[in-house]
């Protein structure tokens, strides 16, 4: 199973993963800013190991080369390389080395990493007084890798977005461009060409229907990557467009391979280290990709770390190993898991019937039934990584509940006025560890006289079922990933109640509340450290006062390399940078 | 001197449940040109007496006694040695010629067969070979049926093939297992006076096994009537059937259908044959025996001549006055009926 | 005969819309919405509906199905995957040669097992190798594919490094990205997958097989060719196998037709890019277009495996000829 960053199609719907929303392909990580995931420090940089956070490798002054090939392989394939259609995490590892995009992560872990900081622009946009139009200026000299030989300009951006909202290139970035002025009418074959975007000289500017202060975090999403303007607009995708990062892709074999080279004709400052990355597979069993980045014949899977494997794996290749370096990496995702608790239906309607049950769950047992070192506990309504999580309190114990808090948690339903035993029914998928955890969930709550009935489905129909309105459930068994790093996608997109659907929803806590409602709004509106503090203090309080969740954990991503890899460097929003990667020499 | 002389032959089968003596002391012999009767019931052992002789028994067998054929004991003689005799000297035809050919084979293809695995001839040859057997067989239009497939033959053709197969290498002696048993009344008719007539061209010892002794009258010289793995009696064929010496025969006859007598009860011998795994004290047919005596539980009764007759044994511990008298009876219900 | 082909022809058609409308029921009695999990990220209820149109699955399901005989008969196209929207059509002719690749070596490797050995314990049953066979058998039958699989790789491939842990490498040509190809690379990553595939159905084999010999050997007509003086190589060359080997023909034919839908575990665990991977990812994206075009392929092969069996055997065995 995937951890949490990592999802591929497979994944989606899979076998081991449950957490993704549907939807959501997600990316991944999606952005973030902020925070802090200590970790790989990258080439030479000073090696945390890994425990609980981070990753580097090589700590100290290793032997390095420029160059080589890295061997890859991936277990769950990839879902498009077009930018306009590509929404997984392992494709959007490739264009994080592929794509030159207005705005970027840089290639560092940790909070430098999770910063916006220009990349085809020349530095951060401007914003007129009213914060609807932001304007970029691109700088010459970027060209695309071959065999296009047109250069970047603004026009390229305008273009690219143009294409993602194409309505024959149906592509999946039209929902990110919502509030962009005129976006709607050319989506909708209303226009010929979008009003909010404006190309004047060097310069491209986006104005939008409202203010959204997270509109940065969008347009630096991979959606909006350059490509050059003879791309064809097709909605089946267009594989091998040329791009104007430090690598492209050479050549995809759908189901077969993928190889990834230099580009070229790269001017621009990121760090491109390797000469060549080949995907050699892109359907292999994950126990064979453990086993084959273990001897060496492959370097690197990123989703192919078997499970099962991974306590062996962390005393023989762990920061503490007994095989010399390091080679395997435990990092944060930027996601949640969580137990949905559903307010709309009169089982759990009491908020303190909801705290009690945030007292009284084990959220390191709990963790237990994932596998080794899946996660680390979590209480809050955002990840580490996600700006303002740091500002959130911690409110529930990390450890497993002590006989006080089960007093507390008792004495809280007591107030409520609830009458005992509550019987409440839950919504897990039927594959492990869904049935495990969801076990130790009903043992815990059985502990504070709540009687949970487990009802297992296959993980696309639990979360079809739980997104309809009135489905009698009272806890969702769910997680989130999110689309892009910030606190609006967590706590805006999860529990405003103001535009619940009846249908594919996802406020599985039917949470809706009209203080907070406003909060939310309110704050979307917000801009800078003044966003992320008071979305940091918002998430506070809905946790105290409300509880819509019990959130139990932060899974970790699993990143295993082989002996030949010398350096790593683990950016929070994209994992491992496959540019930064070199080879022992 | 005989052409099939078998002395004292035994031969037992070891079974997951013990060992079965199928065949237990039996001694015969065939003359040139001359045609022997075996008859019994099912699992009377005559089919693997005949079996033993051409060293095609399948299992683990213990064999002992010899038969000895053109002064040749096949019982010793080596695999390869015997599969000279098989098919060349002496020939078999079984009861069943629905299964007895191989149905992926054309009859051609097997008539052939036969020739080649004894002699050198060209396909050419063995070709006219099978289409001469064919129509002494009487099969109709033989020279357009080599090609054709069992399946595409009735029972008595493929009887008629299978005896063609048997005659091709003009074999001393042809071993016949109930060779009309899955036959109706009119083909079995048919296939005997072929026999008859075949024996006559070719002039080959046959021995019949058959549990039909209307059959038997037809066509036998000898007769040898066997019961549970032992002879209970044997000798010419007038002996046996005008002064039978043993209650098992006259059982035997008594239950022939009388063909005159229609509607009347078929006079089957009471009780089922016994088990070869454990068969009774003394006489082994004593239990079913209506005339039997104490000592036939006890004594197993000696394999006799008849008095004045060296050449007509039985075996029975009755009193000689008792047996004649019984036979005497017997032949009469038998006249009368077929008169 | 040719009245024959026409209606096994025609109940080749019926069967075949009977399984693709199978499919199709099935797929949409699941509660699931394809278009939701094809939506790309949160959706709205509006952005779902796009999506739905886009994929076509806003239609009523017979409407679907018509489009997909359409396209399939007119166009020769099994559509658009929902997942990742590839042509399946090339999807399924760039995974074909996999499988093929798999399931006729596995085919002739456990064919070279089991008639050997399926022979030999029949004509020596209860010997020590007979004993030995049996009990092998049992494993191979009892033996999960994948702990097989991945066993041979651990110990031949990661630990005694003889051969590939896995993957795949083209017969002909190699594809850009991996180092190999070609009959020897091909061959060289085949064996432990072969190996695998093989051990399974060598088993069943080899027991069949047994069976058949020793039920022929007590047919009448292999009595037959012995009294007519015919040696036991002879007799078990000309009479015994043409006549044990019929069921097992008929049993082979199916038997590859079936894999070749799809070695689903094998393929699997050796990273091979097969159909039956590619019908799994299909399963558990609810790909509709990817599941049925398997299907299609599946029962195809399996409709013209029966007919090229029922000719096979015809020509075997002549009972069947004229019939």
């Amino acid at each position: 199973m995937a951890s949490c960053g990592r999802m591929s199609i497979h994944d989606l719907i899979g076998e081991g993963e449950e957490m993704k929303r549907p939807g959501l392909l997600l990316s991944a990580a999606a952005l973030l800013s902020g925070v802090v995931l200590l970790g790989a420090a990258g080439c030479g940089g000073g090696g945390e190991s890994g425990g609980g956070g981070g990753g580097s490798n090589g700590s100290s002054t290793p032997a390095h080369q420029q160059g080589g090939t890295i061997k890859m392989a991936l277990a769950g394939g990839i879902d498009y390389l077009d930018p306009a259609l590509a929404y997984y995490q392992i494709s959007w590892q490739i264009e994080y080395s592929t794509c030159l995009k207005l705005l970027n992560y840089p290639d560092k872990t940790g909070a430098a990493g999770s910063e916006l900081v220009p990349d085809a622009a020349s530095a951060m946009p401007s914003v007129s007084s009213d914060g609807m139009t932001y304007t970029f200026d691109v700088k010459p000299g970027f060209k695309f890798s071959p065999p296009s030989t047109e250069t970047v300009t603004p026009k390229t951006f305008q273009f690219a977005v143009e294409r993602d909202l194409n309505p024959k290139q149906s592509s999946f970035a039209v929902p990110f461009l919502g509030d962009l002025e005129g976006a709607t009418d050319y989506n909708t074959g209303k226009a010929k060409s979008v009003s909010g975007i404006k190309v004047t000289g060097s310069q491209i500017s986006f104005t939008l229907t409202q203010p959204d202060p997270g509109f940065l975090s969008k347009i630096a999403m991979p959606f909006f990557c350059a490509i050059p303007t003879d791309t064809k607009i097709d909605s089946h995708g267009v594989n091998g467009i040329p791009s104007a990062g430090p690598y492209y892709v050479a050549s995809y074999t759908p189901n077969r391979s993928i190889v990834v080279k230099k580009n070229p004709n790269y001017t621009g400052d990121r760090p491109a280290i390797p000469d060549e990355f080949d995907y050699t597979q892109l359907s292999i069993d994950p126990n064979q990709a453990t086993l084959s980045v273990d001897n060496g014949s492959l370097d690197y899977s990123p989703d192919g770390v078997a499970p099962a494997q991974t306590r062996t794996l962390y005393q023989k290749y762990g920061p503490t190993g007994t095989n010399g370096s390091q080679r395997i990496f435990f990092n944060p995702c930027l996601c949640v898991r969580y137990m949905g608790l559903n307010t709309s239906r009169p089982a759990l309607s009491n908020p303190m019937v909801r705290q009690a049950v945030n007292w009284a769950i084990d959220r390191p047992g709990i963790l237990q039934t994932m596998g080794f070192k899946a996660g680390i506990p979590n209480d809050k309504l955002m990840p580490p990584g996600v700006p303002g999580a740091d500002v959130e309190k911690n409110i529930y114990p990390l450890d497993s509940p002590t006989s006080d808090d089960i007093a507390k948690a008792k004495s809280l339903i007591q107030q409520s006025g609830v009458s005992t035993p509550i019987s409440a029914v839950l919504y897990t998928c039927n594959q492990q560890p869904c049935p495990d955890r969801t076990s130790v969930m009903q043992a815990n709550l059985k502990a504070i006289g709540i009687d949970v009935q487990i009802k297992q489905f296959e993980r696309a129909t639990q979360f079809t079922k739980e997104g309809t309105k009135g489905e009698p459930f009272d806890i969702a068994d769910e997680g989130w990933i999110a689309d892009y790093p910030d606190p609006f996608d967590w706590v805006n997109v999860l529990l405003n109640g103001e535009h619940i659907p009846d249908t594919n929803g996802s406020n599985y806590s039917y949470f809706n509340n009209a203080e907070f409602n406003k909060q939310m709004d309110d704050a979307a509106k917000l801009s800078g450290q003044q966003r992320f503090t008071t979305y940091g203090n918002l998430a506070t309080a809905i946790m105290q006062q409300q509880a819509p969740w019990a959130a139990w954990d932060v899974d970790n991503n699993i990143d295993f390399f082989g002996p030949r890899i010398g350096c790593t460097v683990y950016n929070p929003v994209y994992g491992m940078a496959l540019n930064t990667m070199c080879v022992k020499s | 001197m005989a052409l099939l002389e078998v002395r004292d032959l035994t031969t037992h089968f070891s079974t997951d449940d013990g060992v079965v003596r199928a065949v237990d002391g039996v001694s015969f012999e065939v003359e040139k040109g001359k045609t022997l009767a075996i008859v019994g019931e099912s699992g009377s052992g005559k089919s693997v007496t005949c079996l033993t002789i051409m060293g095609l028994n399948t299992g683990k067998v213990q064999t002992s006694g010899e038969a000895l054929f053109d002064g040749t004991d096949l019982i010793l003689l080596p695999k390869r040695e015997l599969r000279e005799y098989r098919g060349k000297r002496i020939s078999m035809i079984f009861q069943d010629p629905m299964t007895s050919l191989n149905p992926v084979h054309s009859i051609g293809r097997q008539l052939r067969e036969a020739v080649t695995l004894h002699e050198g001839a060209t396909k050419a040859q063995a070709n006219s070979r099978a289409l001469e057997m064919l129509r002494a067989v009487r099969i109709p239009r033989a020279e357009t049926r080599l090609d054709d497939y069992p399946h595409q033959f009735s029972g008595g053709m493929r009887q008629r093939v299978m005896i063609a197969m048997a005659l091709i290498n003009n074999p001393d002696l042809l071993i016949a297992d109930e060779p009309t048993t899955a036959l109706d009344v009119t083909t079995q008719a048919q296939i005997l006076r072929l026999m008859n007539e075949l024996q006559r061209d070719f002039g080959s010892a046959i021995i019949l096994i058959t549990h039909d002794l209307g059959v038997v009258a037809e066509t036998a010289d000898d007769v040898l009537v066997m019961y549970a793995a032992k002879p209970a009696e044997q000798g010419a064929c007038d002996d046996v059937f005008y002064r039978p010496h043993h209650p098992y025969t006259w059982g035997l006859m008594r239950s022939l259908p009388h063909l005159t007598a229609v509607g009347a009860e078929l006079n089957p011998i009471p009780g089922t044959p016994p088990s070869l795994l454990n068969p009774p004290s003394g006489c082994r047919f004593h239990v079913r025996c209506p005339y039997a005596m104490e000592i036939c539980r006890t004594v197993e009764p000696p394999l006799e001549p008849a008095p004045g007759d060296s050449h007509h044994l039985a075996a029975c511990h009755l009193e000689e006055a008792v047996k004649q008298r019984e036979a005497e009876q017997i032949v009469s219900e038998m006249m009368a009926d077929t008169a | 005969m040719i009245r024959y082909i026409f209606r096994r022809l025609l109940w080749a058609i019926v069967l075949f819309l009977a399984v693709t409308i199978v499919t199709y029921v099935i797929f949409y009695l699941i509660p699931v919405d394809p278009a939701r999990l094809a939506a790309g990220r949160n959706p709205t209820p509006q952005e779902v509906k796009n999506v739905a149109h886009y994929l076509g699955t806003d239609k009523p399901v017979y409407y679907q199905y018509g489009l997909f005989l359409k396209r399939l008969v007119i166009d020769h196209s099994l559509g658009y995957s929902f997942a990742n929207r590839q042509s399946v059509n090339s999807a399924i002719f760039a995974a074909a040669p996999v499988t093929i690749s798999l399931v006729l070596g596995g085919a002739i490797l456990w064919m070279f097992i089991a008639l050997p050995v399926g022979i030999y314990s029949a004509l020596h049953p209860r010997s020590r190798l007979d004993r030995v066979a049996m009990a092998s058998v049992l494993v191979g039958i009892s033996a999960h594919p994948v702990w097989i699989g991945l066993m041979l790789s651990y110990i031949f491939g990661f630990r005694l490094e003889l051969f590939p842990i896995q993957g795949y490498c083209n017969l002909k040509g190699s594809i850009a990205g991996q180092s190999c190809g070609g009959p020897i690379d091909w061959l060289y990553h085949m064996v432990l997958p072969w190996l695998t595939f093989a051990v399974l159905y060598a088993a069943f084999y080899v027991r069949m097989i047994r069976t058949n010999v020793m039920e022929t050997l007590n047919e009448d007509y292999v009595r037959t060719a012995r009294a007519k003086g015919a040696s036991e190589i002879r007799v078990m060359v000309q009479h015994v196998i043409r006549n044990a080997m019929l069921p097992v023909v008929t049993m082979l034919g199916m038997d590859i037709a079936i894999a070749l839908g799809g070695a689903v575990l094998t393929e699997t665990v050796f990273g091979l890019p097969g159909l039956g991977k590619l019908a799994i990812t299909g399963i558990s994206t609810f790909d509709l277009p990817i599941i049925v075009g398997t299907v299609v392929f599946a029962s195809v092969m399996v409709i013209s495996f029966n007919l090229l069996v029922d000719i096979l055997y015809a020509w075997v065995d002549p009972r069947i000829r004229l019939a």
